[in-house]
């Protein structure tokens, strides 16, 4: 191959590609990010959805603010307190795209704690539109947060935050 | 006047930026929705259109994806598939990033789906030191900077061998 550095090739095609890597490996991100200040930059604009694992649950923060542009949050972990927590700290993030929260694992009950600090934020809230909540999937049970929310509470495991 | 519904053989020419003209039949050229929205305008089909961005070798590759998807009937996604993954095998880098930028620019966006996608298939597990030579990209951080962007990418390769 003749050797040609791409250099001129423009933001928006990197992005196209860096959104192609795997989404459930965070290690192709990680090592694009350590290749230049402008694959980080472009990496982080791209990555649209974050796993959240028991390891990752403290920085959470951090990576909330780093990567601006998430649309999906998916949560594999068990520990109730955790995700009551977790959910707080998302609803006090500036994650303006934030579309769906995807739960890796069912829970013996819902974090509602988590829930109605998601509900008091007026972005979150707002962003999560009655439209997109027909296009989001669930493994195990969604939450889908509109103008009004309520609670329900489905005995076969499912739960949701409506519209009403 | 024959207009160009009652006329299915109409075609166009296009031309590359190194001057080769390519005749295209117009429902092959209709993949692209920048040639779409040219004729869907005024722009007569008589007209050469001139692309300046892309060299006469790219093109032709563009336009024998296009003629295939313009071609097969929309049943047969299985042989698009395969024939998308034929179409790819063998290209390198360089003639991967120009159709990346060609299906960008001509707005083909099942060509630069697929393309892209060839391009991260490529640096999957890849360290980034190599990453850096696939792509011929300058390491411009200082040890520092890399030593705090790693730090802070710890936990990207956490929980994985």
């Amino acid at each position: 191959m003749k050797k040609q550095a791409h250099g001129h090739f423009p933001d928006d095609c990197w992005e196209l590609i860096f959104q192609k890597l795997r989404e459930d490996d965070e290690r192709d991100l990680g090592s694009i990010s350590l290749v230049s200040k402008r694959f980080l930059s472009i990496s982080n604009q791209a990555k649209l959805r974050l796993n959240v694992n028991d390891g990752t649950l403290p920085l959470l923060p951090n990576l909330l603010r780093r990567f601006l542009h998430i649309g999906t949050i998916v949560i594999d972990t068990n520990a109730h307190k955790d995700i009551d927590r977790l959910l707080d700290q998302i609803s006090r993030s500036g994650a303006l795209n934030l579309q769906a929260i995807k739960f890796r694992s069912r829970l013996a009950e819902p974090p509602r704690d988590g829930f109605k600090a998601l509900a008091l934020n007026e972005n979150i809230k707002n962003n999560l539109k009655f439209e997109t909540v027909l296009s989001l999937s669930f493994l195990s049970f969604g939450l889908f947060v509109c103008k009004k929310l309520a609670l329900i509470w489905d005995p076969f495991s499912a739960f949701h935050l409506v519209c009403n | 006047m024959a207009s160009s519904i009652e006329n299915n053989n109409e075609k166009l020419t296009l031309k590359s930026s190194d001057g080769e003209e390519f005749l295209v039949e117009k429902h092959v050229a209709l993949q692209s929705t920048l040639l779409q929205n040219m004729l869907d305008s005024d722009c007569s089909s008589a007209d050469v259109i001139p692309l300046p961005k892309i060299d006469a070798r790219t093109l032709a590759l563009v336009l024998g994806y296009c003629k295939k998807h313009a071609d097969a009937s929309s049943s047969k996604q299985g042989e698009l598939n395969s024939f998308d993954s034929e179409f790819l095998k063998d290209m390198d880098m360089g003639a991967l990033f120009n159709l990346v930028l060609a299906a960008n620019f001509m707005e083909i966006k099942g060509l630069l789906d697929i393309a892209a996608q060839k391009i991260a298939d490529t640096i999957k597990d890849k360290p980034h030191q190599e990453v850096r030579e696939i792509f011929h990209v300058e390491n411009d951080y200082t040890p520092e900077e890399e030593a705090a962007v790693r730090e802070e990418n710890r936990w990207a390769f956490e929980g994985f061998p």
